[in-house]
């Protein structure tokens, strides 16, 4: 089929989804997407390519999206930022542009060079555009393009980076993974990819992407809330959860019982927009809630450039996930540089919202930002310090160490800090929201802390202070070896909340290796027994917890690795296997 | 990389300049005509940032900005938002031979920047160092964050030599089978064109930097990360710390022999301004007049005036010295980290 033929037909068939009545099988799925639609559409700042698109997809306005886009394509700036959404837009009103938007897009291919930037969000933005791009004008010559390559050859090396992306993703792990603030950035371009990519394995592959991303995004879902670690969140976005942009992807596909008024939908919309959708199996997997589950995961770290013996030295996560809270975590040390958000306690609160608990050791090194930055070593930490403002500050709230290391079991997690006297922040902070409900220092050293219906128990092995800030009570402890064990239980699993203080202070933690080894031993209420040496050595009962066995995928929902993962919710199997590639479902009995 | 910059001045047709120059984006703070002025040189620079820089934002133009040597009338030219780490022009290979190190890979122009070609794909990324042969122009290596490549057809294909880092990058110009890489922790010499490679003896702290005597080859320096300068006698083979006084623990990102006088060095570092050396590089002196606490990263000197100095810095723009190095002039781009700076000679 013709790539404009094509283009109509798909554009057609989302019209079609969007102006369909609203059946009782697909109704929430269709509420919600025309919701998010509604939202962008009525911005009225929003002359942006989402509100373009929004607007053309409700036939609202149209003159004025038209005019609005005109006014985008004769600025482009803002590299992949711009041309991904543009395609969007773009490709997404296709049958709507007259000949002068027509050309006026070609044009910007023709003289706008974007940077096609260097982080894994970057890229697959960047290629996708430039492959969708590519397909459009599939014959023209490299003097028709900025970057002075034919249609064939920008297609090819954008074919062969998306090929590349997927295979490392299956069999290495993500690397920008879980991430608040950038899931929409691969989501996004994957739809594209889904409704309009001509070569049908490519197709075929977008989709199973997205079942992928979305399976890995469902099993840490929780009511909206985008649980446990991280690889990259914004500070704003840590405190105030209701806002981070991850938000409208999980509204549309899974639900949540709020909807994500506050949060940024920017590229949400071509997720509206397109004919993809979640299957059940993995929406219900985001949404069933009604037993407990301890999940773990292998991820990657980001590309190490220098200062590293191993390029994508795996991350490992765990997530204990129950119907009010999650407690999830990555193992620790320097995973990403600047934004890695180690592990938290999730906890929902009423209407909808949540909130959450976590610790850091404030780091910040020109030598960490080396390991992943080009640029002069020296002047790093000045270069980033001019938009990530809080990196090198000792009060701020995200950001990995090469001193902090975590060992979680179930609902326990343990963290350990073994700060080096050098360091320039010595101490551990440790963030308690307002939003608790309760938060009392006990005096066996416990801190008990209640947050919606969630029981939270921490006892720092340090003494520290309290500082009280907008939105939390600082907890800070100035020592060298330092850390602490936390544990949440939902409040139900206790007759009151005086039992529950009561058992925790029954629970037996042993400080005594702290200074000389930097380990710790405690036994759980349910009695396993966790030791944990700085940095990586952990037992579980007496017998070495080994993570680099573990999987990309391993729990009673996902299971998964070198390239295939199984999907598995009520009975029902979804396998994506991307070594041949293909999707199979499998039910209970076959 | 300085070693094939200072040569003969070529005579350009002025029509082929006027295509340079008459495309790409100009900056909105440069005002009137590029070459409205009595300079007979063009001075080239790599601006990797200017002021802030961000992804994704609309961020101050960066990439290659040109202007007179006289005043600085600086113009952002080909394209401004890609990253560019260094340079190599050519003015009399093909109709003007332009390569640019970058973000976004190579891009080389065959037409003195009519025309424009990003020949390196999605493999070959963050590119930081850059040396072209002026004796067969096809060829060029580049250092990159991820390995040191060779290319024998102006770019189009690439053969990887080392897989790690690059900070330093250099050809031998008396033995081009002589290739030396700097990387993170010292450096690597090759005497087979790139098939083999060995440790340096003496060196092993990060080389940003190497320099080679125009006239005697045995005798090389070396810029390191926080080691200072080292000197090699026996053609990079073994090294040893030069200088006293500030030199040892220095940051020094690059070193040039001055052509005429090649007893005379000049170093371009992060604290200590430029240094100067005019005793082959036994002694270093600073001359920081006008430099205060301003991290110099690249030098070059003007062709026909050896008083005439011009130094790149980070994210202090150019400056320029008219009385060999004592004192220092802004020189205009305020704000940018420039990488590397070249002259050329500027249409009659």
């Amino acid at each position: 089929m013709q790539t404009r033929q094509r283009i109509i037909l798909r554009v057609l068939i989302a019209l079609f989804l969007l102006s369909a009545p609203i059946t009782a099988r697909s109704s929430s799925f269709e509420e919600r997407r025309r919701r998010i639609l509604e939202q962008i559409a009525s911005q009225e700042a929003g002359g942006g390519f989402a509100a373009v698109s929004a607007r053309l997809a409700l036939r609202r306005d149209l003159p004025r999206a038209r005019s609005n886009f005109w006014a985008l394509l004769n600025a482009p700036s803002g590299d992949m930022f711009f041309v991904l959404p543009m395609m969007g837009t773009y490709l997404y009103g296709y049958h709507d542009w007259d000949d002068a938007i027509h050309r006026k897009v070609r044009h910007v291919w023709k003289t706008y060079l974007p940077y096609r930037g260097d982080t894994e969000n970057h890229w697959v933005m960047w290629h996708t555009a430039l492959l969708l791009a590519a397909q459009t004008w599939p014959d023209l010559p490299a003097n028709e393009w900025a970057n002075g390559r034919s249609s064939q050859e920008n297609y090819r090396d954008a074919r062969e980076y998306l090929d590349f992306w997927f295979q490392t993703v299956t069999t290495l792990g993500q690397g920008e993974f879980d991430s608040p603030d950038y899931l929409d950035k691969f989501i996004a371009p994957l739809c594209l990819l889904y409704d309009f990519a001509e070569d049908s394995l490519l197709r075929r592959k977008a989709e199973m992407a997205l079942h992928w991303l979305l399976a890995d995004y469902a099993i840490d879902y929780l009511d909206g809330a985008y649980t446990g670690g991280h690889s990259r969140i914004y500070d704003a976005h840590l405190l105030d959860p209701m806002r981070d942009p991850a938000r409208g992807i999980g509204y549309l596909y899974f639900g949540a019982s709020q909807f994500p008024q506050e949060a940024w939908f920017g590229l949400t919309v071509y997720c509206a927009l397109s004919s993809y959708r979640v299957p059940a199996v993995i929406q219900r997997l985001a949404t069933d809630r009604r037993r407990p589950f301890f999940a773990r995961e292998r991820k990657r770290v980001r590309n190490i450039i220098r200062f590293g013996r191993e390029r994508n030295p795996p991350v490992y996560k765990a997530n204990y996930m129950s119907m009010h809270f999650s407690l999830g975590s990555v193992d620790g040390g320097l995973q990403q540089p600047i934004q890695l958000h180690t592990w938290d306690v999730t906890y929902l609160l009423d209407e909808g919202r949540c909130d959450n608990l976590f610790s850091l050791h404030p780091y910040f090194s020109a030598r960490e930002l080396a390991m992943f930055f080009p640029e002069p070593v020296k002047i790093l930490v000045q270069d980033i310090i001019k938009s990530k403002t809080t990196y090198s500050q000792e009060d701020k709230w995200t950001g990995g160490s090469p001193y902090e290391r975590t060992y979680q079991h179930q609902n326990t997690i343990i963290v350990l800090y073994a700060l080096a006297p050098n360091t320039p922040y010595r101490h551990m902070d440790y963030y308690f929201p307002k939003t608790l409900s309760r938060r009392e220092v006990d005096s066996s050293g416990w801190i008990f802390a209640q947050g919606g219906k969630t029981f939270i128990a921490v006892r720092p092995f340090q003494p520290g202070h309290w500082r009280e800030e907008k939105t939390a009570f600082r907890f800070r402890s100035p020592h060298l070896k330092n850390g602490h064990v936390t544990v949440a239980f939902e409040a139900d699993a206790f007759s009151s909340w005086k039992a529950f203080k009561t058992a925790i202070r029954g629970t037996h933690l042993d400080l005594s290796a702290l200074e000389s080894r930097t380990e710790v031993r405690y036994i759980t209420l349910d009695g396993d027994t966790l030791r944990f040496r700085f940095p990586d050595q952990r037992w579980l009962n007496g017998r070495t917890v080994d993570l680099s066995e573990t999987p990309l995928f391993d729990g009673p929902y996902l299971q998964g690795d070198g390239g295939v993962l199984r999907i598995m919710h009520g009975g029902e199997t979804l396998i994506l296997d991307f070594n041949k590639p293909e999707i199979r479902y499998e039910k209970a009995g076959e | 990389m300085i070693q094939n910059r200072l040569r003969p001045a070529p005579r350009f047709l002025p029509l082929v300049w006027l295509l340079i120059f008459g495309f790409g984006q100009a900056i909105p703070w440069v005002k009137g005509p590029l070459f409205a002025q009595t300079s007979s040189y063009v001075l080239f620079a790599a601006v990797l940032s200017n002021k802030r820089y961000v992804v994704g934002q609309a961020n101050p133009g960066s990439g290659l900005f040109v202007s007179g040597t006289q005043t600085p009338q600086w113009q952002n030219r080909a394209f401004p938002n890609i990253r560019m780490f260094d340079l190599e022009i050519l003015p009399e290979a093909e109709n003007g031979l332009i390569y640019t190190a970058n973000g976004n890979g190579v891009m080389v122009s065959r037409d003195f920047g009519k025309r424009w070609r990003v020949t390196t794909g999605w493999r070959i990324t963050e590119v930081l160092k850059m040396v072209a042969l002026p004796e067969s122009p096809e060829t060029v290596y580049i250092g990159t964050a991820y390995g040191a490549f060779r290319s024998n057809d102006f770019g189009e294909t690439w053969r990887m030599l080392r897989s790690r880092f690059v900070y330093a990058l250099h050809i031998d110009h008396t033995d081009r089978n002589r290739i030396f890489i700097g990387e993170e922790d010292g450096l690597f010499l090759s005497r087979d064109g790139g098939k083999t490679f060995d440790r340096a003896k003496g060196l092993n702290a990060p080389v940003l930097t190497v320099a080679q005597h125009p006239r005697d080859p045995r005798v090389l320096f070396a810029g390191t990360e926080d080691y200072g300068i080292f000197r090699s006698d026996d053609r990079g083979l073994s090294w040893k710390p030069v200088g006293s006084g500030s030199v040892p623990g220095a940051t020094v990102y690059e070193i040039i022999f001055l052509p005429r006088h090649p007893s005379t060095l000049l170093a371009a570092s992060f604290a200590q301004g430029v240094l100067i050396s005019k005793n082959d590089g036994q002694s270093w002196q600073k001359c920081q007049s006008g430099l205060q606490k301003i991290p110099v990263s690249c030098i070059t000197v003007h062709p026909e005036n050896p008083e005439w100095i011009f130094i790149g810095t980070l994210n202090h723009g150019v400056f320029r010295s008219t009385d060999g190095g004592r004192t220092w002039q802004p020189f205009g781009l305020s704000g940018a980290q420039v990488m590397e700076l070249e002259i050329h000679p500027a249409p009659r």
